[in-house]
């Protein structure tokens, strides 16, 4: 097995043991860094997202595999140019004001980000002008997406949205929304661009944007 | 136009405008139907049995609109004695007395409100004696089955048909705990209710705003005394409540009760206070600092994100053990198992980890003395054969496991979380509390065996059965120990686990199940 198997092995299984060390081999013997990344890693954590649409794996299994992608990426990250990654443009991302979970929402914006995404992460309990503030400021944002897991923090995210709206720049990006209690019915009546069910098809629906 | 609906086997019977959902008429018609996901159709516990036109058909109660006069079946309201004597500190005398002497005959009544059961201990009012005891659903679980969801109800709609509710169960309760000890509710001088936060605001109509959005925080958190009529309680017309004050959003009431029949804070060594639930609270000391914080496991403990689970009424496996390579369980009520709940989830996970059948990231496997079981259903879901054949197998699937996974990982990093706080390891902690029903009908070792607790607390774990109901009665029978229990909250350091850097990270890690021989 090569190494870059070996790290695809590792992502999918959830070693976050073994996986800093594997990278460091692979970059030993001559792999090219943005090999071990597209190839090694992401390709794997693609695996387990299909996986995960088809019902064949859960959220557990997600974070595990996703804790070992972060571990591995941050033994890699050294070795890899400052452009390399985030080509795709740039997708700021948080939960609405009033909800402080950040599981999903952090699950979501690593799938995007290894996507080929850089991600603007605005962490949690963040207000509708801290968004729009962002958007001005970043002219580049290609994608804004809102999560939030509480039913009771649903009409913050309706506003948030309608803020987002009425910008004057709409044009120049997409809305997408997730998260437990969010519907395609709710997407569409708070006037989002997109909803995805979870975080693999998160990242399908953010490459679908921009493609 | 008005549809007439009678519910069986109550018969009771009620008008609705035509098109009104079947949970909305029962709700109006006081039949309690099962409802978990609070309405939205998802968890598929609200079946019943719709009967019109000569056609029956079973259908979602929370999905079906009243189109004819009909007749709808529902299970039987099972109603949940909690019957468990906590080990309670042993309290002096001295009750709270406003008139000189209360009448012969008086009592007093304990309520634990909680957010699936609520329980009422009668006590004799000369003596403190325990005369009765009586637990009952609690109706507000028809808005929904944890407290996020009847939130939202209260916010999008209106806070007052939850505390209508919650007076009106409250109510019952009380009438059914005086028939069987031979009083009336007018005898009923002096009452005392401990509940979680949410429960202790809808009840006394306070926001739920602030609670149910971040900051996540009280409307207010002191302790109360009310007169019962201001609360909408039917006792004698001088009666009072106590109320002891909430530590924070999702740590309680109850809690406080549980740490005043534990007396928590006169402890010297390091002891654990653990109430495993939808919503699990923790409470560690050191021996001088207490610190407590609430943990979001989810319903899957009481069944209600399980395929094949349920709460912990007749036809519940609630045990599980192995036998020369034979499952064995029990059934509540004895019977035929209808499904599995909490502590049977927990037990049967943690004996198909030793078998082997579950590895260690959760996976279910052709695996050990129990591989025969492991199938794959039509739809081609991976599961476990708990009992029976074919269609009718009671099954637990491989996303079952996962649910389990998720609520068990949550209680464990809330766990560390608090040891991490006080500085603390493990192995210093000399006895682990486990408070609540669920913790009496469960085996310690599967805890362990599940990885909800860590290795290290391993032998130390006791089971108190219901404190808070023993908080409840306590703060009744020694007024001085309710004046004390502000001061008690006040002492306690409330975690905000959403606010805390390694909870995250604690959370993934406690995913996992222990590996083998280790923990």
């Amino acid at each position: 097995m090569s190494k870059i198997d070996e790290i695809s092995v590792a992502i999918e299984t959830g070693d976050a043991k073994t996986i800093a060390d594997l990278v460091l081999q692979a970059i030993d013997e001559g792999v090219e860094p943005m090999d071990v990344l597209n190839h090694g890693m992401i390709d794997a954590m693609s695996v387990v997202g299909e996986r995960f649409s088809r019902g064949e794996a859960f959220v557990p299994e997600m974070l595990i595999s996703a804790r070992t992608m972060k571990k591995g990426v941050e033994a890699l990250k050294p070795y890899l140019s400052k452009d390399a990654a985030g080509a795709l443009g740039k997708v700021v991302i948080g939960t609405v004001a009033g909800d402080r979970h950040d599981i999903g929402k952090n699950l979501v914006a690593l799938m995007i980000e290894s996507a080929g995404f850089e991600i603007v992460d605005l962490g949690i309990n963040v207000p509708g002008e801290k968004f729009v503030q962002t958007v001005r400021e970043n002219k580049d944002v290609r994608i804004v997406a809102l999560s939030t897991l509480l039913t009771t923090t649903m009409p913050a995210m309706k506003a948030i949205v309608a803020s987002l709206n009425a910008l004057e720049n709409r044009d120049s990006f997409r809305v997408m929304v997730g998260g437990a209690p969010i519907t395609q019915a709710f997407a569409d009546a708070i006037g989002a661009d997109a909803y995805s069910a979870d975080a693999a098809s998160a990242a399908a629906v953010a490459k679908s944007f921009v493609s | 136009m008005i549809r007439h609906v009678v519910f069986q086997p109550s018969n009771r019977s009620i008008g609705v405008p035509h098109g009104t959902l079947v949970s909305d008429a029962a709700r109006q018609a006081g039949v309690w139907i099962d409802s978990p996901c609070g309405g939205n159709g998802t968890c598929k516990k609200c079946g019943v049995t719709l009967i019109a036109g000569g056609k029956e058909e079973t259908v979602l109660a929370c999905q079906t609109k009243v189109e004819t006069d009909c007749v709808v079946r529902t299970t039987s309201e099972s109603e949940i004695v909690t019957l468990s004597s906590a080990s309670a500190r042993a309290v002096t005398f001295a009750p709270y007395t406003r008139t000189a002497a209360y009448p012969d005959g008086a009592c007093f009544a304990a309520f634990d409100l909680g957010t699936t059961t609520i329980v009422c201990y009668l006590l004799d009012a000369k003596s403190g004696r325990q005369i009765a005891v009586h637990g009952m659903q609690n109706p507000q679980t028809a808005f929904g089955a944890d407290v996020i969801a009847r939130a939202a109800y209260a916010l999008e709609n209106s806070a007052n048909p939850l505390r209508v509710s919650a007076a009106s169960g409250l109510n019952r309760l009380l009438g059914k705990v005086c028939r069987i000890a031979g009083k009336t509710p007018e005898q009923v001088v002096l009452i005392s209710i401990v509940g979680n936060t949410v429960m202790h605001h809808l009840l006394l109509g306070y926001p739920v705003d602030a609670l149910a959005r971040a900051p996540y925080e009280p409307y207010r958190s002191e302790k109360l005394i009310l007169p019962a009529k201001e609360l909408g309680l039917a006792a004698h017309e001088s009666c009072e409540v106590l109320l002891p004050p909430v530590i924070g959003g999702y740590v309680g009431a109850d809690t406080v009760a549980c740490m005043s029949a534990t007396a928590f804070d006169t402890l010297l060594e390091p002891t654990f206070l653990i109430d495993i639930g939808t919503n699990g609270e923790l409470a560690l000391t050191d021996g001088q600092k207490i610190a407590v914080c609430a943990t979001a496991a989810g319903p899957a403990f009481e069944g209600a994100n399980i395929s094949c689970g349920m709460r912990a009424i007749d036809g519940a496996i609630e045990h599980f053990s192995l036998e020369d390579g034979r499952l064995l369980c029990r059934v509540i009520g004895g019977g035929e198992p209808a499904g599995i709940c909490g502590s049977g989830l927990i037990e049967l996970v943690s004996l198909l980890c030793q078998t082997g059948a579950v590895d260690e990231t959760g996976l279910l496997r052709q695996n050990g003395c129990l591989s025969d079981r492991v199938v794959q259903t039509q739809t081609g879901v991976r599961a476990f054969r708990i009992a029976g054949e074919g269609n009718d197998a009671l099954l637990l699937t491989q996303k079952d496991i996962r649910e389990l996974q998720l609520a068990k990982a949550a209680m464990r990093a809330g766990v560390e979380t608090l040891i991490g706080v006080l500085s603390l390891r493990p192995e210093q902690i000399k006895e682990v509390l486990l408070a609540g029903a669920f913790g009496a009908h469960l085996s310690p070792d599967a805890l362990f065996g599940v990885g909800l607790l860590p290795g290290g607390l391993s032998g130390r774990v006791k089971s108190i059965g219901n404190a808070a109901g023993e908080g409840a009665k306590a703060y009744l029978r020694n007024f001085e120990l309710f004046q004390q229990s502000e001061a008690l909250a006040e002492s306690a350091d409330y975690i905000e686990l959403t606010d805390s850097d390694t909870f995250s990270e604690c959370f993934i890690e406690a995913i996992a199940f222990p590996e083998k021989g280790a923990n």
